[in-house]
C-alpha cells in the first residue's frame, strides 16, 4: 500500500508542475523513489517520439511497446536496438496487429492529413487483451507557431464474459504542445497540456464470431474517434478559453474594467430582483 | 524496508529535487505540493527547514501578496539574507508565515533615506495605485516601489502582481512584473503563468522582457512618476493586447493545422466499410 500512496502523490505533483518539462519532473520525483520509478514512469503521459528501422520507416515509441532501452517497430514486429528475450506479441494478436495498423493508418489520414501512427497488441493474464492506439503530428512553423505537436495516446483493455459479451475500456491522453515565435509584442509564449477521457462499452459478438477480428478493429476504432474528437473540442475550450479567461479575470484590457464590472453590477441587480 | 529508501531520506538527497519542484509549482499550489513531498520522502513535514526554504524562495520569485493591516507584497530585494522583509517607506522591518500567507510582526528600524528619492517614490506608489484600480482586479493585486542609493546614484524597484487562485475549479494564474530604472535606463520582466488541471494539467507559460531610454528629473518627482508608470503602463498594456489578439487568431490556425473536427468528407469514418477494404487490400 505505501508504494501505491507515493505514486499516487507523484502524479499529484506532475499534474501542478509544468507539462513542458515533462521528463526531467518526472526524473526528479522517480529519483525520490528509486524503486518504484519504473511504475511511476509507465503511468505518465508524454509527447510520442518517433523510431525508425533499418529500412526508414517510422514508428511510435512509447511505454506499451518498449523492452528494456528498446522499442517495437510495428512495421516490422523487431526490436531497435535488437535485443534477445523480448517481449511478442501472440501470434494471432500480431496478425490483429497488421490488420489494425493498416485501418488506423486511413483514420490518421481523414483526421490529421499527415502525422504517424503505430497499434500495438499485447495478451493479458486474464485471457483478454489490451492495445495502444498512438498517434503524433508535428506542426512546423506556420503563421506564427514557432512549432507545435499533438501526441494521441489511446489504450483500449478487451475482456469477454467468455460467452459472447466483449467489454471494450478506453482511456485516451492527448499532450499538447505549442511554441509561438517570439514576437515584439508578447515575448515567448507556449500552451502545453494533457488532457485525459475515459469510457466503456460492451458489444455482443457477432453470430458464430464471424469475423471477429474485423469486429474488434471497428469497435475499437469507433471509441477511439469519438473519444479523440470530444478530446480534440474540449482542447480548444481548454487551452485557448481557459487560459484566457484566467489571465483576463485579473488583468483588464484598457476601457475594460468598468464595462466588465458594470456587467457583473446589471447581472447582480437582476439576480437581486428576480431571483 | 529498501535500501534505496535508507539512502533517499538523506537531506543532499532530496533538497535539490524539492527545491526544483517547489520553484516550478504555480503559485497557490505549494503548500499542496509540500505536503505530498513530505509523504514521498517520508519522515519530514512542512515546517524542516529544507521545505519553508523552499517555500520562501517560491514566494518571493512569485511575488507572494500577505496579508496584515493590508495586503502587501514584500520583496527581498532590499536585504537577501535575512530573515524578514524590509518596508522601506514605513521604517519596518517585517516578519511572515510563509506557509498563512501572513504578516507576524513588524519592528521599526532606522533605514538610510534620500528625501528628494522618497518624493519620488511616494508619486510613484501613487500612479501605480491608479494603474491597478484602473486595470486590475484589485482583490487580488499588489504593488511595491523601493530604491537604493542616493540622489546622485539610484535605483528603483517596482513590482506589480495579480493572482488568481481557484482550487476548487482546477485553476490558478499569475501575472508578475518587475521593473528598475535608473536616471537614463527603464527595465522590465513579466512571466503570465495560468494552470488548468481538470482531468489533466494544461498550461500557459508567458515571458516577455522590456527596456527602454528614459530621463529621471529628480526635482519633478510628481511629473517623472507619471511618465515612468506612463511607459510601464503603456508596454504592459502593448503585451496585453497582444495576448488578446493572440487568442483571437490562434485557435483557428493551431487546431486546424492539429486535427480536423471531421473528415474532409464532413462525416466521421465509416469503420465497415474502411476494415473490410483495407484488410482485402494487406492479403494481396
Amino acid at each position: 500500500m505505501e508504494s501505491k500512496e507515493k505514486i499516487l502523490a507523484c502524479l499529484n505533483i506532475l499534474k501542478r508542475l509544468p507539462p513542458t518539462q515533462i521528463q526531467k519532473n518526472a526524473a526528479a520525483l522517480a529519483s525520490l523513489i528509486p524503486d518504484y520509478a519504473e511504475e511511476l514512469y509507465q503511468k505518465i503521459d508524454k509527447p510520442l517520439d518517433i523510431g525508425q528501422d533499418e529500412k526508414g520507416n517510422q514508428f511510435i515509441q512509447s511505454e506499451f511497446n518498449r523492452d528494456g532501452d528498446s522499442f517495437r517497430s510495428h512495421v516490422t514486429n523487431s526490436y531497435y536496438p535488437p535485443i534477445d528475450d523480448a517481449v511478442y506479441p501472440s501470434e494471432a494478436l500480431r496478425k490483429l496487429e497488421l490488420k489494425a495498423n493498416a485501418v488506423f493508418d486511413e483514420y490518421r489520414r481523414l483526421y490529421y492529413e499527415g502525422g504517424l501512427s503505430s497499434c500495438y497488441f499485447w495478451d493479458k493474464e486474464d485471457g483478454g487483451f489490451a492495445t495502444a492506439w498512438l498517434i503524433r503530428k508535428n506542426v512546423e512553423k506556420t503563421k506564427g507557431i514557432e512549432d507545435g505537436s499533438w501526441s494521441s495516446i489511446n489504450v483500449i483493455d478487451i475482456k469477454t464474459d467468455g460467452k459472447s459479451k466483449w467489454t471494450y475500456k478506453i482511456t485516451t491522453s492527448v499532450v499538447l504542445e505549442m511554441n509561438i515565435i517570439q514576437n515584439q509584442d508578447v515575448g515567448k509564449f507556449n500552451i502545453t497540456g494533457t488532457l485525459t477521457k475515459q469510457k466503456e462499452e460492451s458489444f455482443e459478438a457477432p453470430a458464430g464470431n464471424k469475423d471477429l477480428e474485423l469486429f474488434h478493429i471497428m469497435k475499437i476504432g469507433t471509441l477511439v474517434e469519438d473519444v479523440e474528437s470530444y478530446l480534440r473540442a474540449q482542447l480548444d475550450g481548454v487551452y485557448f478559453g481557459k487560459t484566457k479567461d484566467i489571465v483576463f479575470q485579473t488583468r483588464f484590457l484598457e476601457g475594460e474594467k468598468h464595462f466588465i464590472q458594470q456587467r457583473l453590477g446589471l447581472a447582480g441587480e437582476f439576480k437581486q430582483k428576480y431571483g | 524496508m529498501n535500501q534505496g529508501e535508507g539512502e533517499v531520506n538523506e537531506p543532499e538527497h532530496y533538497e535539490k529535487v524539492v527545491k526544483y519542484i517547489v520553484k516550478n509549482t504555480p503559485f497557490g499550489q505549494a503548500n499542496l505540493v509540500i505536503k505530498d513531498l513530505c509523504k514521498i520522502i517520508g519522515n519530514i513535514n512542512p515546517q524542516h527547514s529544507i521545505m519553508l526554504q523552499a517555500l520562501r524562495d517560491h514566494n518571493e520569485e512569485h511575488l507572494a501578496l500577505f496579508k496584515g493591516q493590508n495586503t502587501q507584497i514584500l520583496t527581498n530585494v532590499l536585504n537577501s539574507q535575512e530573515d524578514f522583509y524590509v518596508d522601506q517607506k514605513n521604517n519596518e522591518t517585517i516578519q511572515v508565515d510563509h506557509e498563512k500567507l501572513e504578516i507576524i510582526s513588524r519592528s521599526q528600524v532606522e533605514l538610510p533615506s534620500d528625501p528628494e528619492l522618497n518624493q519620488l517614490r511616494d508619486a510613484l506608489e501613487q500612479q501605480l495605485n491608479l494603474y491597478l484600480s484602473q486595470q486590475f482586479n484589485e482583490k487580488v493585486c499588489g504593488a511595491y516601489v523601493m530604491y537604493q542609493g542616493d540622489a546622485s546614484d539610484f535605483t528603483f524597484y517596482l513590482g506589480i502582481t495579480a493572482k488568481t487562485i481557484n482550487l476548487p475549479n482546477f485553476f490558478c494564474g499569475s501575472w508578475i512584473s518587475t521593473w528598475e530604472f535608473t536616471k537614463t535606463q527603464l527595465k522590465g520582466d513579466l512571466k503570465v503563468q495560468a494552470h488548468y488541471y481538470e482531468d489533466g494539467n494544461v498550461q500557459l507559460k508567458n515571458v516577455n522582457t522590456f527596456s527602454e531610454g528614459i530621463n529621471v528629473d529628480l526635482s519633478a518627482a510628481s511629473e517623472s512618476a507619471k511618465q515612468i508608470i506612463h511607459t510601464i503602463t503603456r508596454l504592459e498594456n502593448k503585451h496585453l493586447t497582444g495576448m488578446d489578439n493572440l487568442y483571437n487568431s490562434m485557435p483557428d490556425i493551431f487546431f486546424k493545422a492539429m486535427r480536423r473536427p471531421l473528415p474532409i468528407t464532413g462525416t466521421k469514418m465509416n469503420w465497415n466499410e474502411n476494415v473490410h477494404k483495407l484488410v482485402a487490400n494487406l492479403k494481396q
